[in-house]
């Protein structure tokens, strides 16, 4: 009885990772004395659209910084496309199709904006040094398919016009538009966006909500955003995960969310006893 | 005319140096204040590689084996220096790669070398040390044209190379660290070779340095070279090579001018820090920018353009 319980067990667990496009596992992280990231073990599943709220300071972009290895975790497992990347730096696990954006939008500001999609391409290419600088057949044939398909982004997002400007003379809602464009262009599986419509007036915050959903659909992309607009967290997100000071406090639907009482509490402050 | 010709390759070896410096300095945003250091490895490699090995007869090809010394010589010291020093952030990086070059300065000082049978013949047993070496006579490829051959061939190759994935590399790493991590870039790899190319072309100047000068002093080579080298490539624009190439012309054309003039000649250096002050307040971009010839030249057309489409309306 027990064996086929267990078996039972490992089956399901095999099922679930077939499903878990990333997995995280107790991961914790602490500053000093600040303990950012406390045992947080959540997953995303292919094709998902999951939002990862919490109040300020809640330890959203620490995590986010663990899972895409700019930020090493003091302890706790990642599992992406079933393989493990917890060790894995920053440049490595952006190769295995993993991608994101910064809340503080980090574009190359002095390079072209088409030069900004094209280091999505940084390790598509093959070519030798060599052939770059002596202008080889091999040179020519790689670069002409990155730029074809750099423009290609461009062009989805509007900013095909621009494509030669500064990336630091864009307005702003085009500087958040052309770093999603980035992250897309590596051709990843997941999407991690920290605040995509931080500073978005509502119109530009409903057209990023289309797109959102359109790169979900068509390049079937898997999302996972931290976002404070609930409007959109709401709309756009199958499933959310609320954060506070470092634990996952609740997971659910977004109706689920909206009537956890312990969400509320985290958001408004916890009722006082007392009365006071 | 000889003078002015002799000017001419001076320029052209400062441009090569300050190209290379740029690689390093301008696209990829880290400071290097050891310079000097590569441009004295070079030097002393072909020079040494010509006292040595110098074969009658061949003329000019006696330069090839030379050149490639200089460049091999100084990439080694490049990836020695360049794997621990690297990994320090900013302003350290600096420091080390200042005393690195005073490192090479000293040594190069007291460094002797066992002197060629042509020289033991006439009683003298070593060479080197503060005297310095002196490459045998026809060993002199200093021609304006060769040097410039040269000037071109680095221009184009690195040129080719910004407008490439790799370039693409470098100059990410310098416009933000991070968000050139998280778009694949590895870190330690692109500044140890941004950092050696840097130096194997500085290689290359010190080879074109000491078969144009023939003799070699250490005290060539101190940090005030680098400094005025780096101050080309910020007069022409971090990440320029165009803007780099220029300010050489510039900076060297004007300090030959003012030796010329009588009082002022003398204290010129004082000249070139006024000049890093003004150039810091008026254009802290450069020259150029990021830009190429080409670049500045569409960028002037379209003022152009501009202007004369705004003509008829006053």
């Amino acid at each position: 009885m027990v064996e086929q319980r267990e078996s039972v067990d490992r089956a399901v667990n095999e099922v679930r990772h077939e499903f878990d496009l990333l997995r995280v596992d107790g991961l914790s992280k602490s500053f000093g004395g600040v303990r950012a990231v406390q045992q947080v073990s959540f997953s995303v599943k292919r094709g998902e659209i999951v939002g990862l709220i919490g109040p300020n300071g809640a330890g959203k972009t620490t995590a986010f910084n663990m899972i895409t290895g700019l930020e090493v975790a003091d302890a706790g497992t990642i599992y992406f496309d079933r393989s493990y990347i917890t060790d894995l730096s920053a440049n490595q696990i952006v190769r295995r199709g993993l991608a994101r954006t910064f809340q503080n939008i980090r574009l190359l500001d002095e390079l072209s904006v088409l030069d900004n999609v094209k280091i999505a391409y940084h390790y598509h290419f093959r070519y030798r040094m060599m052939d770059a600088m002596l202008r080889l057949p091999r040179f020519f044939r790689e670069e002409r398919e990155i730029t074809r398909k750099s423009m290609q982004f461009l062009r989805l997002f509007d900013l095909a016009d621009v494509a030669d400007e500064a990336a630091e003379s864009l307005p702003y809602g085009k500087r958040r538009k052309l770093e999603i464009a980035r992250a897309l262009a590596t051709e990843g599986q997941l999407l991690l966006l920290d605040e995509p419509a931080a500073g978005m007036n509502p119109r530009e915050t409903e057209e990023l909500v289309e797109m959102i959903r359109r790169i979900n659909r068509e390049f079937s992309v898997s999302i996972l955003l931290i976002e404070h607009d609930m409007r959109l967290v709401m709309s756009l997100c199958g499933r959310i995960i609320v954060m506070d000071h470092g634990a996952v406090i609740a997971e659910g639907t977004p109706a689920e969310i909206r009537n956890d009482p312990r969400v509320i509490e985290a958001y408004l402050g916890a009722r006082r006893e007392d009365g006071a | 005319m000889s003078y002015y010709l002799d000017i001419l390759g001076n320029i052209g070896i400062f441009m090569i140096l300050a190209m290379s410096l740029n690689v390093i300095c301008g696209m990829t945003g880290l400071l290097q204040l050891g310079h000097a250091g590569f441009f004295a490895l070079g030097a002393y490699s072909a020079g040494l590689v010509s006292i040595y090995w110098q074969l009658p007869g061949l003329g000019m090809v006696n330069f090839i084996p030379g050149a490639l010394a200089a460049m091999l010589v100084a990439s080694l010291f490049a990836v020695l220096i360049g794997v621990p020093c690297l990994r320090l952030r900013g302003d350290y990086l600096a420091i080390a790669t200042l005393g690195f070059g005073e490192i090479v300065r000293l040594s190069l000082q007291n460094l002797y070398f066992p002197a060629p049978p042509a020289l033991l013949e006439r009683g003298v047993e070593r060479i080197g040390g503060a005297t310095g070496i002196s490459l045998p006579v026809n060993a002199q490829y200093g021609s304006w044209w060769f040097i410039w051959i040269f000037v071109i061939i680095t221009y184009v190759l690195l040129v080719n190379l910004k407008r490439s994935a790799i370039g693409r590399a470098f100059l990410a790493i310098r416009e933000d660290e991070i968000a050139a991590r998280a778009m694949g870039v590895n870190l330690p790899y692109y500044k140890s070779l941004s950092f050696v190319l840097s130096a194997a072309f500085a290689g290359l100047a010190g080879a074109l340095y000491a078969h144009k000068q023939l003799t070699l002093h250490p005290g060539d080579f101190g940090l005030l070279r680098t400094i005025e080298v780096l101050l080309m490539v910020v007069l022409g624009g971090l990440g320029s090579f165009s803007g780099a190439a220029l300010a050489a012309l510039l900076l060297i054309g004007t300090r030959e001018a003012l030796g010329q003039i009588p009082y002022i000649g003398p204290n010129r250096e004082l000249f070139f820090a006024l000049l890093l002050i003004l150039m810091i307040r008026f254009v802290p971009n450069g020259l150029f920018g990021l830009k190429e010839f080409d670049g500045v030249a569409r960028q002037l057309a379209r003022r152009f353009k501009r202007a004369r489409e705004d003509e008829p309306h006053g």
